[in-house]
């Protein structure tokens, strides 16, 4: 699986990164760590695993959500 | 096309506080503020301190802090319409979701950095944010940041 970021101590890239495609963030993925993990159907990705995130909302999804919501209690439409 | 700027806080102590932030990058209605590179580091004595550190999201915006321009990369790219503010002083915001978590020792020098396409978005709404806390932390010292990010 492609990384989707690195991180980097003293100039050594020293774990991966993989982004929850519902909540955007990030999350160290270790074989074999015991963490809860999801695979979303829809997205084709991994899940940071957390309960809230089980439910397919892409991250894109959520934004425009929140984006509505503030615009609708903000200007009523 | 996005612009990317930078956020740069030198000698600020650790926070070392679940409430109350480091760092805050605030959003408006315009933009969606999205972080793709973070750098962090202290140049105090040297010492085995360690400190755990999180980026949150965040739905109000803190006060008291220090406010920062942030820089534009390009520097023929206007100012920012993100505002950016550091500790200390900062009032507690209201937390949500953890972004990106993670632990280091004060010896070391430790940076993010998101693929393109793959960064922490913020959603273009007034006083919502992305906020660097220090949940944790073992003996107080300065740390050195920068935060960079693209709307």
């Amino acid at each position: 699986m492609r990384e989707h970021g690195g991180f980097i101590v003293d100039g050594k890239q020293v774990a991966t990164t993989l982004q929850c495609p519902h909540c955007g963030g990030h999350f160290v993925s270790v074989q074999g760590s015991g963490k809860r993990r999801c695979w979303c159907l829809k997205c084709c990705a991994v899940t940071c695993g957390r309960p809230e995130c089980d439910e397919c909302v892409p991250i894109e999804k959520q934004l425009e959500l929140i984006e509505k919501a503030y615009k609708s209690a903000m200007y009523g439409n | 096309m996005a612009r990317s700027y930078s956020v740069f806080c030198d000698g600020v102590a650790a926070q070392s506080s679940a409430t109350v932030p480091q760092a805050q990058i605030v959003a408006t209605t315009a933009v969606r503020p999205k972080i793709y590179d973070l750098m962090l580091g202290s140049a105090s004595t040297p010492a085995d301190q360690a400190a755990s550190w999180v980026i949150k999201r965040s739905t109000t915006a803190s006060t008291g802090g220090t406010a920062v321009t942030p820089s534009p990369i390009d520097p023929g790219d206007p100012a920012s319409t993100s505002t950016a503010m550091v500790a200390p002083t900062m009032s507690a915001p209201t937390l949500t979701v953890v972004l990106l978590a993670w632990a280091q020792n004060q010896r070391a020098t430790f940076r993010w950095v998101a693929a393109p396409g793959k960064e922490l978005v913020c959603p273009a709404t007034a006083n919502n944010g992305l906020t660097l806390m220090n949940p944790t932390l073992t003996s107080a010292f300065n740390i050195s940041a920068t935060i960079e990010f693209e709307e």
